[in-house]
């Protein structure tokens, strides 16, 4: 069986080599943060330093010193661990109910496992930062069963939450630089001196936060607010991490690279986690995630029996200038079923067995202007269609 | 500012509760705030007239501008820190925290507010050094013995040469009554006839002693109460009728003490020996050589007066067995004082005319003739007195040489009050509180906690009125008022306990908290003024004696209440640790 460690960092120097240069950089402060060692910590500083020093985006000039940065972390050994796929969060029927006539959430049942993404989708006011929010145990479910199975227990509530991480959609406003606040969260977690200050300058330069450092909250961006709060929960080791529409005023790129970033947490092999997060970014959640629950009216998608609707049926999703009719004469009677149209962007369904690559070959065929297609068969986007 | 970053760098990665509550700049800036009242304490006085300025040397802080700058300093210090202070919550983040990490907290906010708070001890401590540093009290010590022999010849409250004064000799002290002779016959009067008594100048007397203790004890059993006209049965009589001349006013009868400052029953007894034996002799060389000093001490201490030996003497009167003449003023007599005042100032001096005794008649002659006649035979030497009126109205005003002595003396000797210590800590552990709490909760709670406490402090009061109006002649009511806090105050504390255990709602739970760590030192409080209350009751109609408990927690109440406070919010806060973990 191949070293899990030692594949990262073929993968960190691959990635480097062929010009990914942040995601080889990424990858790399990863497997370092894996060892746990500050001799090791002390070199890849270096490393960043010159990383994030150089002004060019093209960094192929540093591949020496990033070979034998990688090179380093590969000597501290590490072995492979199984923890991923391991239940760490049960909830069995979970119902939230604010009185009579009013909104219930659930029942909804969950069964989350180290290295396990779930995608929590819905509109809003479905329910979504309520589920969280009891997962959290920030809120407490009026019925149902919830259990935590941590590595190590927990003593008390306390400290239950205290191995729990909720991010809030809003996060809350914190005083004085990111250095301090973060140092302040790790040495409550016993990481003291040195180390301390090592592991809170990997954590700044794994989520790209190297040159604002010494910046305040308020003169951060909403992205790097995010990563900041992203670094300060990884430093707390969470066995669990919950967000709450974590891509809300993020812009394209920053969701892509908080989403990749999520990804490679969740799935480390030395500390997986498992994560929930709830977005609008429908199609972001389903590329990184390994469940979406949608949730309507409090309900998920499995209760609704909406999984089973269509479940063989080819959904597709189009945004054209051409008219209704126009797409209608694109294909056949016996092919199309129906055609929504919401007012931006058309849902069309076909009938029987038809793929994906004859719809756009009849599209094609027919010359229409198309500015967005999308196979949405398999997604929970065709539940937002009324 | 390379240091400052250093030292928080340092702290944040070492010691998070220091570098969150700032304890050391908040150290670093008390200390340079406690240096800085010292030098001012220590150049607030500089002279005699500075020391007394005011009557004891707290109010050189809290009777002055400087209490105002200092609470103002306060104020500013202690809002800037708590903005730091509330800018990073490890609690409210659900960071791993220790199980005593909060309680500590509590105490560093507690001393960090009573070192920024207190600075009235470091602006006392450099006052008395520069009044130690100024005036050494071995020669001030001195001058007071000295004052306080010379007080006998200073004439300034005719009512401290009365014989109720006397001291010396045996059988002196005694109380006396005295009755007009109209009034010698009636039965209700102050005096036992039927023991020694005397009269004098219209007034029948008697001087006797009382046996006090039996009088507290029949008192006790009888409920009577006892005065000079029925305590007889008391009375041991003395006969003092060879000093009767003494009634009228004397130096004989003189004991008060002018200045007390550091001086001891020995001291005192000394000094009336001296007296007793100076007066004794009845030499006015003496005499004057005993008052001689005065004149220098006048100068050294800044003395007004205009006193000259020849008219001192005078109204000593040693002559005529010390018999008080007039009084020396204690003030600077103003023009219309000097007319007022004239015509008691003199002394009587005889005269002596040369009367001729040509040309007299016989019965004229036969008067003359019993004058010394002069050498030639032809005049009568007639002697008649006049009287010589004083140049000047004798005054000697002290002054505030006694504030200046007893500030001096403080200085030296005594501590600032203990209750300045106690309203500071008890004021700082409220502060402190009610920041902790904010920390730990929010300001709803807070706000929620002072809505919910003004109810309950109405519903007492309500209580209280409802009871006394039903319950007519119920009179007392502050009896009702602890009962009634009693009971609502254990209600409360329970409730926190029971809303904890239950799990009752999280805001609930934290207002009934917030309330109990403000009742509980109360409720101690409360508890022991009821055990009191019933104590006294135990003496309805005699003095009430506290009992030993009583007595230890008069002296040590307060630190044993401050102690179990402070234990009760050490105990409150594993409680409140768990209930931040507890779900909505």
């Amino acid at each position: 069986m191949n070293n899990q460690q030692e594949i990262l960092i073929d993968k960190a120097i691959l990635f480097f080599k062929r010009g990914d240069f942040s995601l080889g950089y990424r990858t790399l402060l990863d497997a370092a943060l894996h060892t746990d060692n500050v001799t090791i910590f002390k070199k890849v500083i270096e490393f960043v330093k010159k990383y994030e020093n150089q002004e060019e985006d093209d960094k192929s000039s540093l591949i020496k010193d990033f070979e034998n940065c990688a090179n380093a972390v590969k000597e501290i050994p590490i072995e492979n661990k199984t923890l991923i796929g391991e239940t760490i969060l049960k909830g069995s029927n979970l119902v939230k109910e604010y009185g009579k006539n009013k909104f219930v959430l659930g029942p909804v049942s969950v069964e989350l496992k180290r290295g396990d993404i779930y995608g929590l989708v819905g509109e809003n006011g479905n329910g979504k930062t309520t589920l969280l929010t009891i997962l959290a145990s920030l809120i407490k479910n009026s019925s149902g069963d919830l259990s935590y199975h941590f590595s190590e227990g927990y003593k008390d509530h306390y400290d239950l939450k205290s191995k729990l991480v909720y991010i809030p959609q809003r996060a809350g406003v914190w005083y004085g630089n990111v250095i301090d606040n973060l140092k302040f969260a790790l040495v409550h977690h016993g990481v003291t001196g040195e180390k301390n200050e090592l592991l809170v300058y990997m954590m700044i330069a794994r989520f790209g936060l190297w040159k604002y450092k010494d910046l305040k909250w308020k003169e951060l961006s909403s992205g790097y607010k995010m990563r900041f709060e992203l670094a300060r929960t990884l430093l707390r080791r969470p066995e669990i991490v919950l967000l709450d529409e974590p891509l809300a005023n993020l812009d394209i790129l920053a969701q892509q690279i908080i989403l990749e970033d999520l990804k490679m947490l969740a799935k480390s092999h030395v500390n997986p986690i498992a994560m929930v997060f709830s977005s609008q970014q429908l199609y972001e959640v389903e590329k990184v995630s390994d469940k979406v629950i949608y949730l309507r009216n409090g309900k998920p998608s499995e209760g609704l029996n909406l999984e089973k609707e269509g479940i063989n049926q080819l959904i597709i999703e189009l945004d054209t200038q051409n008219s209704r009719e126009e797409i209608e004469r694109s294909f056949d009677e016996s092919q199309l079923e129906k055609i929504e149209f919401n007012g931006g962007v058309y849902i069309l369904y076909f009938k029987g067995d038809i793929s994906f690559n004859s719809i756009l070959s009849a599209l094609a065929k027919k010359d229409l202007n198309i500015q967005y297609i999308r196979d949405i068969s398999k997604s929970t986007r065709r539940f937002f269609v009324y | 500012m390379n240091f400052i970053k250093k030292i928080n760098k340092y702290l944040v990665e070492h010691y998070p509760l220091i570098w969150n509550t700032r304890l050391v700049w908040m150290l670093g800036i008390a200390l340079l705030l406690h240096v800085t009242f010292f030098i001012v304490g220590y150049n607030y006085v500089n002279t005699q007239e500075d020391i007394v300025a005011v009557t004891n040397l707290e109010s050189f802080y809290y009777d002055t501008s400087v209490v105002f700058v200092a609470i103002l300093l306060s104020i500013i210090i202690l809002l800037v820190w708590i903005i730091y202070y509330l800018q990073n919550n490890a609690f409210k983040n659900l960071y791993t925290l220790k199980k005593d990490t909060l309680f500590t907290q509590f105490c560093v906010i507690f001393f960090i507010f009573f070192i920024n708070t207190s600075q009235f001890y470091s602006f006392n401590a450099g006052l008395k050094l520069k009044i130690k540093n100024k005036f050494d009290w071995q020669e001030i010590d001195t001058d007071i013995k000295e004052f306080n022999k010379l007080s006998l010849f200073l004439l300034q409250t005719k009512s401290d040469y009365n014989i109720d004064n006397k001291k010396y000799p045996a059988p002196f002290p005694l109380e006396y009554s005295s009755v007009i002779y109209k009034h010698y016959k009636n039965h209700d009067i102050s005096i036992d006839t039927t023991k020694s008594n005397f009269y004098h100048n219209n007034y029948y007397y008697q001087f006797y002693k009382l046996d006090k203790k039996r009088i507290l004890e029949d008192s006790k059993k009888t409920n009577l109460v006892i005065n000079k006209r029925n305590n007889f049965k008391y009375r041991t009589v003395f006969d003092v009728f060879k000093y009767k001349n003494l009634i009228d006013g004397s130096l004989l009868n003189y004991s008060k003490e002018l200045y007390s400052y550091g001086q001891d029953s020995t001291d005192s007894k000394n000094r009336l020996k001296f007296y007793e034996t100076l007066l004794n002799k009845k030499d006015e060389k003496e005499i004057e050589k005993t008052i001689l000093p005065f004149f220098d001490l006048a100068k050294k201490y800044h003395v007004k007066h205009n006193l000259n030996k020849k008219d001192w003497l005078y109204l000593i009167n040693t002559k005529n067995d010390y018999v008080l003449i007039e009084r020396i003023l204690n003030f600077k007599p103003g023009i219309e004082d000097k007319e007022r005042f004239k015509s008691d100032y003199y002394r009587v001096v005889p005269k002596y005319d040369t009367v001729s005794l040509a040309k007299r008649k016989k019965k004229e002659l036969f008067f003359l003739r019993n004058d010394p006649l002069t050498e030639d035979g032809k005049s009568a030497i007639v002697r008649r007195t006049e009287r010589e009126y004083f140049s000047k109205i004798p005054y000697c005003d002290l002054g505030r040489l006694d504030i200046f002595f007893k500030n001096v003396h403080e200085a030296y000797n005594s501590n600032p009050s203990i209750k300045i210590l106690y309203a500071l800590i008890i004021i700082t552990f409220i502060v402190s509180l009610l920041l902790f709490l904010f920390k730990l909760t929010n300001i709803k709670t807070l706000l929620l906690s002072f809505v919910s406490g003004s109810i309950l402090l109405i519903i007492i009061l309500l209580l209280i009125e409802y009871v006394s109006s039903y319950k007519q002649n119920y009179r007392n009511t502050s009896f009702l008022e602890i009962c009634s806090f009693l009971l609502i105050g254990i209600s409360i504390t329970i409730a926190s306990i029971i809303s904890f255990i239950r799990r009752w709602k999280k805001l609930i739970t934290a207002i009934l908290f917030s309330l109990t760590l403000f009742i509980i030192p109360l409720l101690l409080v409360a508890m022991i003024s009821l055990y009191e209350k019933y104590e006294r009751s135990k003496y309805l109609y005699q003095d009430f004696h506290k009992n030993t408990f009583l007595i230890w927690f008069d002296a040590y109440g307060f630190w044993v209440v401050i102690g179990i406070w402070l234990l009760s919010i050490g105990l409150y806060t594993i409680p409140i640790r768990k209930w931040k973990g507890l779900p909505e």
